[in-house]
């Protein structure tokens, strides 16, 4: 599976990175690629690219707050989830995402 | 397509939904906060503040400034977690509004919906394309403006701005022991998922005092945020350096650093390895500082700030007294419940039957 992701929260200084380096690490534990974009209080950082997107089976949308761009993901599957769950069950969080996207045969 | 904008107003109401929202509008305005706060407290510090002209009296001032701002762009942020930038406009003018007529923080957080709520319906109403263009540009600053001037000024002001002045009389009227439980309780919110969004309730009623010039639930709040990093800290660096590993040792004296900031995020690294023992721990440290705090009457014109709003407490010797009484409560308890290390690192359960929704 590959995935793209946005991660924001409150205050944009700790759960927004976590959440994305939980995202990374259980990807690379399963096998699958993703990138994830950050929107803390830095502003956009590790922004996602075009080809990204397009590549991508499904948008995770880890945020606390309202995410900027996500008119970027029209047209894809795309998960809302809190950073908690993210950081706290990354990977059931891919795999759950996995198996619905597989009943769903998106998965290319 | 009238019917999607109820399905998509009705959206707005979702538990979930609302909160984000709600949480947008507090980000925009963490940053007002902190930057009107330490604009108050360098101009109180380097004082000065009643003679026009000086450094002190201009500090002051642009904190004053950035204080009446802050509700309208809460406003401004939750219309805009609503409904995009279209909402900003009409959600700062509600917000500002509602600071004119005393609604404050509920007048402002009502300002906002409406703003999104307004925005939304606007957006989508069925007209040409030639005419659609103006309707960001003149239509919603308009309409939006108007309707809010008449909802906050008219009819939701009012019995806000009442409401809002009960609860200071009610909280200026309260004995030392119902003070002490209500900061307790503030504390413990602040303390209980650091950073997190209860934490961001705490924070909002707080914020609710103070625009209504009521500072002692501030002073609370910042020692009750400050106190969870700087309690694990003296754990792990004090009171049981032998029960935490060495990675734990360089996150402690981070942890210090972000408490001396004020913030409590620092504590979170301890906080997700090892909730069960760490967050009973925050929330007691965090509980009972505040409580002192507001039993013993200390006030802080600051909302934020860490250690740089001790010069300008009213008390600034309680003040950081009861900083290191809960820091202490939290550390000694920790260093008592945690256990030896042992080297099993807790792994998540991995299943493939969380309960979220994909939106094709």
């Amino acid at each position: 599976m590959k995935f793209v992701g946005v991660t924001s929260c409150t205050v944009g200084i700790a759960h927004t990175y976590m959440a994305r380096e939980k995202l990374l690490s259980a990807a690379k534990e399963l096998d699958m690629i993703g990138h994830v974009e950050t929107q803390g209080s830095a502003g956009v950082e590790n922004e996602l690219s075009q080809d990204e997107i397009k590549d991508a089976d499904v948008v995770i949308i880890a945020a606390d707050v309202a995410v900027t761009g996500e008119e970027r993901f029209a047209g894809k599957p795309i998960v809302h989830v809190p950073t908690n769950t993210a950081i706290q069950t990354p990977k059931s969080l891919l795999k759950t995402i996995q198996k619905k996207l597989n009943s769903k045969r998106f998965v290319r | 397509m009238a019917k999607n904008v109820g399905v998509e107003i009705r959206n707005i109401f979702t538990a979930q939904n609302l909160q984000k929202h709600f949480l947008t509008g507090l980000s925009f305005m963490i940053p007002v906060i902190i930057m009107s706060g330490f604009c108050t407290a360098i101009g109180r510090i380097i004082g000065n503040t009643d003679v026009e002209g000086t450094v002190g009296y201009w500090l002051l001032t642009a904190g004053n400034g950035g204080f009446s701002i802050m509700i309208a762009i809460l406003a401004a942020g939750i219309g805009y977690s609503i409904a995009g930038k279209a909402a900003i406009a009409p959600g700062i003018m509600g917000g500002f509004l509602s600071v004119t007529v005393n609604a404050s923080f509920l007048g402002g957080m009502i300002a906002g919906l409406l703003a999104g709520i307004v925005t939304i319906l606007l957006v989508r109403l069925p007209l040409p394309k030639t005419v659609k263009g103006i309707i960001p540009l003149v239509i919603i600053p308009l309409v939006g403006g108007i309707l809010e001037v008449l909802v906050i000024i008219w009819i939701v002001g009012p019995p806000l701005a009442a409401l809002t002045s009960a609860a200071i009389n009610f909280f200026m009227n309260m004995n030392t022991g119902s003070k002490f439980l209500l900061g307790f309780c503030l504390g413990s919110m602040t303390g209980f998922d650091m950073g997190g969004p209860v934490n961001k309730i705490s924070f909002a009623i707080v914020t609710a005092f103070a625009s209504s010039g009521v500072w002692g639930p501030a002073a609370g709040k910042n020692v009750a945020a400050m106190a969870p990093p700087l309690g694990i800290a003296l754990s792990v660096l004090i009171f049981a350096p032998k029960k935490w590993k060495p990675a734990d040792r360089q996150n402690a004296i981070a942890a210090i650093i972000m408490s001396m900031c004020q913030v409590t995020e620092g504590a979170l690294p301890f906080a997700f390895e090892d909730p069960v023992r760490t967050v009973p721990c925050v929330v007691l440290g965090s509980g009972i500082a505040d409580g002192l705090i507001m039993s013993w009457g200390v006030t802080v014109p600051l909302l934020s700030g860490g250690i740089f709003t001790i010069p300008v407490a009213s008390a600034p010797l309680l003040y950081a007294a009861a900083l290191l009484i809960g820091a202490c409560i939290t550390g000694i308890l920790l260093s008592i419940v945690k256990p030896k290390i042992k080297e099993d690192m807790k792994e998540e359960k991995v299943t493939d039957d969380l309960n979220i929704n994909i939106d094709f």
